[in-house]
């Protein structure tokens, strides 16, 4: 199903590399079936592994190592705040508790409404910047309390106007 | 001698191959440095950080190169600034190793309370507690307490099963990769693997069906801890109860050596035991698995005799007497040659020589068999000891310089073991060629992984026997070996047709080559090559002559034959054909299938059916059996042809009695008796003794009636046949007699079999050293015979032809039968566990072929030959290769025998609607 | 003769002692005799307070034992009724009072006290089968249980945890 209805992309994908290193491909479209359904499960893990003629169990392995490949639902966008030791000094607690209290949830769970998931990680290396957050990858900087109704109101509306969004950040910017 | 690296371990110089591990080296000179990680049949990885070990190397002048010495003359050790993994580092001159000093002790001991920070220590519950190495390392290097909160311990669900035969308990798991590693490298089966990280890393796996490896339960025994058990040997027994018994597997021709670990008189577990030369410390899954027959409930318990048309139970003597009786009477009316036996091929070779003297000197019959009579027997395979692979070969050993040639078999289904080796040889630099029909799992580390088309089969071996011929010298060469002209006389002209075989001329060439300049040689051929006609065990051994290789040490055939003890029932002649040892017979008697129809056309009155279910291999065969004035089986279970026979006399299985088997490799290899029979049966031999006995009695002869001058001459008759009354006491002696009869066996006995005395493999210290599990091997090694080959001075070339199947128009298919590890055999019974991967009763065909066809998964076609058709529902699969059909051999409810011709069948496909 | 009859009030003497005091004969069978705490007599199979058994059918005891005199053969419990407390239970369990010489090692042996040897030493037989105490005979009734399982025990059937948390 993922090769049939995203056949131009993933030959794409498939080309970057030897033909018969065809397993170096695994996680741009580990990315990419992430994408088209949401998240990982069993099934969808499968589809890849069919297509790159891997074992079932070696792409399972990929998945549960990285912590960024989603094997539980989440929201179309996945809020990751900094709550390293730099970024809490300038304020992530607070970060943390304002986000909470704007979209109702708890970090490490998911908006009723599916859109936005928040969840607390370690360093993502811009602590120049700090306080710092990835929206779907893409960061947003010094995030503090006034931005924060502004940034969630574009992020909202963006998925709201159907705009293409990737969980696994294949449209942030590199 | 490779060349020789010498080092100091804790202060003993010792001298080993260069590329030797520290570990392995520690072990040379009794220093056991700990280890989990480590196994020595799989490459280090060194992931336990158990076996941490201080290294230094002599002190080199950068300037000159040369090493720095001291004051004394002694070169300056330069120590490593950490502690370094015995189980990575290989040795290197002059190297010194400390063991044991405090630092190395503290780090062991620091490693050994990492580990056991999750684990639940549960070893009353664990099954492996006793002989666990965690259990027997924390004993000798680890911590007396540990300073860890016992609630901050990692939980996990408890036991959560990995497929149908493995339970895993990820509390108990220390990471170390065995069985990952075990099922890569070793198995080839990668469906075990890491999940997750840091404190929630486990073992999973994803594979369809889960853990779908005919190896899993070698990764219970090497597991470290009890995160792997056995669904088999679940809670059954403690291990340190249990008294284990040497025996060989008789599931098929590989005759792997293992122990029956028995208690109370049950056979609670199936252990390998170590033997290099056959299985190394490995099984497969049936033969691990597949002991519950020894034990059913559905084993005969009593002889049986037809009374007023059902079968009753009697006593043995009532039963023996019918037999003697009713055997005597159509000896004396109609000769020996209305008598007809088949003997099957789980017999022991002590059973199979009494077979055959019981027929050709008691009976004067000369029908024997070992087949069944259906279409699907395989033919007579006389290459496979003629030609066979040298005594004295070591597959564990081979490596660079070893070919492996596959010729139409499939290692994995028909003798799974053999599939570990031919991987261990690749995996030491031999290279492996697959030459089948159809796709198997070795194509995936074969070096030429080529399909031919069923049918071509003496085609390709032309086409790979023609560059040898052509370069053999004209001189002396081509005189000495015998039938040379005859072979270029059959291969004048011969042009390999691309298309009908599927696999291009060069290809080919480029296989011949290789063969050619390969310095072993060694060929598996297994059901697909034996059915497809004499030309191609012919022409494989003639690759063996050709390539001078025939008789050379490590080379040779290895024919996979059905059955544990096929080979023995060729060398000891049951077989019309020939007698014991291969000797020509002036008058040969019938085979199965002749026997079959002789009794159908009533010329057969008695048949006498040891171990072979005719009835159940074919139901046709019903019709003859009804035929026959007498029919006597002598079975574990009352099988579809015991349920029509006069009398069913119930033997003991394999775990009851003793007795030896021969392997595909022609090694002889004894079994014992593991637990005492609790039912009324006696062991083949010993049933056959008492029948040829009676039968040259007074007793019976005077029973048989007639005039007091023809009973004397009767009794004349007998004398000069039979060379004495039978008087063996147990097997060992029939193992004697056959020593001194059969020529290829001199040497075997009880006692040679039991060698070689002292020490062998691994020591027995070594087996719980790295497993925990207990390889010993205390049932001998066995003797392997020599091939026919060995001995003579002259080569002779097998006659050999190359056909070409006519290609029948409205049947554009070929049909072709498949064994499968798990089949519907009576070896299997009560050993459920297996049941989700018995083969399935479904036609294998291509998806191409499928949608050609227009059917989808589960929907039946018919499929039709010229003999018959049989129906049944399809299963799309690449393992079918496009316009082959694949069905399995030996599955109930398939009626494939109603449908073959021999080998490959042209068929027809119908959808049904 | 006056030193005969003296001879014979002197030995009533002693008789009409000991007719005040407490006789130290007791009248068994109708009256038994006390134990010391630590006497071991016939063992008993102990349960936890939730009426399971404590006998997981390790065989420690028959390992330990001495005198050969345990037999245990384990078996597997089912989830949805266990007879003890974890994976593992006796699905066997026999003791041979003739071989047993009350040492006590089984005791020492089970690592979840379930076995212990108790104050009855009434054991004698009409016929050497019946020396063999099966389970049954073994187990106190479910009622007169007592302990909480442990935790290495309570793991069947539990779902996947996240690592503890550590206090730092």
């Amino acid at each position: 199903m993922l090769y049939e209805q995203h056949k131009a992309e993933i030959d794409g994908i498939l080309a970057r590399y030897p033909v018969d290193r065809k397993r170096s491909a695994l996680l741009p479209l580990l990315y990419l079936a992430q994408d088209v359904y949401g998240r990982l499960n069993r099934d969808s893990i499968r589809e890849v592994a069919e297509i790159l003629d891997l074992p079932y169990t070696d792409v399972f392995e990929v998945v549960g190592f990285y912590t960024l490949f989603y094997n539980e639902d989440v929201g179309k966008i996945v809020l990751d705040v900094c709550d390293d030791v730099p970024c809490c000094f300038c304020g992530a607690e607070e970060l943390v508790a304002d986000l909470e209290n704007r979209l109702g949830i708890k970090a490490g769970e998911t908006t009723k409404d599916k859109v936005f998931t928040l969840r607390r990680v370690k360093c993502i290396a811009a602590c120049d910047q700090a306080p710092v957050l990835q929206a779907n990858l893409e960061f947003h900087n010094r995030v503090l309390p006034d931005k924060v109704e502004a940034m969630l109101t574009k992020l909202r509306n963006d998925v709201e106007a159907g705009k293409p969004v990737s969980i696994s950040g294949r449209l942030a910017e590199r | 001698m490779p060349d020789m690296v010498t080092l100091t371990i804790d202060g003993q110089t010792v001298s080993v191959p260069k590329g030797t591990l520290v570990v392995e080296a520690a072990r040379q000179v009794e220093n056991l440095i700990p280890v989990f990680c480590y196994h020595p049949k799989m490459a280090p990885v060194g992931m336990c950080r158990m076996c941490v070990v201080k290294v230094g190397t002599p002190k080199m002048d950068p300037a000159t190169r040369q090493p720095v010495v001291d004051a004394d003359g002694k070169s300056v050790i330069a120590m490593m600034p950490r502690l370094q993994t015995a189980c990575t580092t290989p040795v290197s001159e002059g190297m010194v190793v400390v063991t044991q000093d405090s630092e190395v002790e503290h780090a062991q001991r620091g490693v050994l309370e990492a580990l056991l920070t999750s684990h639940p220590l549960d070893c009353p519950v664990c099954d492996k507690g006793g002989e666990c190495p965690l259990q027997n390392l924390t004993m000798g290097w680890g911590p007396g307490k540990t300073r860890f909160d016992y609630n901050d311990k990692v939980h996990f669900e408890k036991p959560v099963p990995l497929g149908d035969l493995i339970y895993l308990d990820r509390e108990r798991c220390i990471l170390c990769a065995r069985c990952v590693r075990f099922q890569d490298e070793i198995a080839g089966d990668p469906v075990l693997g890491f999940y997750n990280r840091g404190r929630a890393w486990h073992i999973i796996s994803q594979s369809d069906p889960e853990f779908d490896s005919k190896f899993s339960g070698n990764t219970t025994d090497i597991c470290p801890v009890g995160a792997l058990t056995s669904a088999d040997f679940r809670f059954k027994a403690r291990v340190w109860e249990l008294q284990p018994i040497p025996t060989v597997c008789n599931h098929c021709s590989v005759g792997c050596n293992m122990t029956f670990d028995t208690r109370s008189n049950d056979i609670k577990r199936v252990m390998p035991r170590e033997n290099d030369a056959v299985n190394e410390i490995w099984l497969c899954d049936r033969g691990r698995f597949g002991h519950h027959f020894n034990t059913s409930k559905q084993r005969l318990t009593t002889p049986l005799v037809r009374k007023a048309g059902k079968l009753q139970e009697a006593t043995w003597e009532e039963a023996l007497s019918i037999v003697a009786q009713q055997l005597d009477g159509i000896r004396s009316t109609t000769g020996g040659k209305a008598i007809g036996g088949l003997a099957g091929t789980s017999l022991a070779n002590e059973d199979l020589y009494a077979f055959q003297r019981f027929f050709r000197e008691t009976l004067g019959s000369a029908n024997i068999d070992h087949r069944s009579g259906s279409a699907l027997d395989l033919p007579l395979d006389d290459a496979g000891a003629q030609y066979g692979i040298r005594s004295g070969t070591d597959l564990s050993t081979l490596g660079k310089g070893t070919v492996v040639l596959v010729f139409g078999a499939d290692p994995e289904e028909e003798a799974p073991v053999h599939l570990l080796r031919i991987r261990g040889i690749n995996t030491r630099g031999g290279s492996v060629i697959t030459l089948n029909g159809r796709p198997t799992k070795l194509d995936s580390i074969a070096k030429h992984a080529l399909r031919y088309k069923y049918g071509s089969e003496s085609a390709i071996l032309a086409a790979l026997l023609k560059p040898l011929l052509d370069s053999t010298p004209a001189d002396g060469k081509r005189a000495t070996l015998r039938g040379f002209n005859d072979l270029v006389a059959a291969l004048k002209g011969f042009n390999l047709d691309e298309q009908a075989s599927g696999i291009s001329a060069d290809k080919l060439n480029t296989v011949a080559e290789l063969i050619n300049s390969a310095e072993n040689l060694v060929i598996f051929y297994g059901r697909d090559a034996l059915t497809a006609g004499a030309s191609v065990p012919a022409g494989l051994a003639n690759l063996l002559v050709m390539t001078r290789k025939a008789g050379a040490t490590n080379s040779g055939l290895i024919s996979l034959l059905k059955g544990a003890n096929a080979r023995g029932a060729l060398d000891l002649g049951v077989r019309p054909d020939r007698g014991p040892n291969y000797a020509a017979l002036s008058n040969a008697g019938l085979d199965a299938k002749q026997m079959l129809s002789a009794a159908r056309e009533g010329k057969l009155k008695a048949l006498y059916v040891a171990g072979v279910d005719p009835v159940g291999d074919n139901p046709a065969a019903a019709e003859s059996l009804k035929k026959l004035g007498l029919l006597v089986v002598q079975e574990l279970f009352l099988t579809e042809t015991a349920k029509l026979a006069d009398v069913v006399l119930p033997v003991l299985s394999v775990a009851e009695r003793e007795g030896t088997y021969t392997n595909a490799e022609r090694r002889v290899q004894r079994f014992r008796q593991a637990i005492r029979p609790t039912i009324n049966a006696r062991p083949d031999w010993q049933i056959l003794q008492a029948l040829a006995n009676q039968l040259v009695s007074e007793a019976v002869l005077s029973a048989a009636g007639g005039d007091k001058s023809r009973k004397q001459t009767r009794r004349e008759e007998d004398k000069a046949r039979v060379r004495s009354e039978w008087t063996y006491a147990s097997p060992a002696e029939i193992l004697m007699d056959i020593q001194a009869n059969v020529a290829g066996y001199k040497g075997v006995s009880y006692a040679s079999l039991q060698g070689p005395t002292g020490q062998w493999g691994r020591q027995a210290n070594e087996n719980y050293y790295f497993d925990g599990t207990s390889y010993q091997n205390t049932g001998g090694l066995g003797v392997q015979l020599p091939a026919a080959v060995e001995t003579s001075s002259i080569q002779t070339l097998q006659p050999f032809s190359v056909s070409t199947p006519a290609s029948v128009a409205d049947r554009p298919w070929t049909l072709v039968g498949a064994t499968f590890l798990y089949d519907d055999g009576a070896l299997l019974t009560d050993t459920d566990l297996l049941n989700n991967r018995k083969a399935k009763a479904v036609v294998a065909l291509n998806p191409v072929d499928a949608d050609k066809l227009g059917v989808k998964n589960g929907e039946r076609v018919t499929v039709s030959s010229g003999r018959g058709s049989l129906s049944l529902p399809v299963h799309r699969t690449k393992l079918a290769p496009e316009g082959v059909v694949v069905v399995p051999v030996g599955v109930n409810n398939v009626g494939l025998v109603s449908v073959v011709e021999g080998g490959a069948t042209p068929v027809a496909i119908r959808r049904e609607a | 003769m006056l030193k005969g009859t003296m001879a014979y009030f002197k030995g009533l003497k002693t008789t009409a002692k000991y007719l005040f005091k407490k006789p130290v004969t007791v009248e068994y069978p109708e009256v038994k005799r006390p134990v010391r705490e630590r006497f071991r007599g016939r063992h008993e199979l102990k349960r936890f307070a939730n009426g399971l058994e404590r006998c997981i059918g390790c065989s420690l005891c028959a390992a330990a034992c001495p005198a050969d005199a345990i037999y245990v053969v384990p078996g597997q419990n089912d989830p949805a009724k266990p007879r003890s407390a974890g994976e593992r239970h006796a699905a066997v369990y026999e003791i041979n009072m003739l071989r047993c010489i009350f040492c006590g090692y089984c005791e020492d042996a089970c690592p979840t006290n379930a076995i212990v040897l108790e104050h009855q030493y009434e054991l004698a037989f009409y016929d050497r089968r019946a020396s063999i105490y099966t389970q049954d005979m073994l187990l106190v009734p479910v009622d007169k249980g007592h302990g909480e399982v442990p935790p290495v025990l309570q793991q069947t059937g539990k779902q996947l945890n996240p690592p503890a948390q550590i206090d730092l």
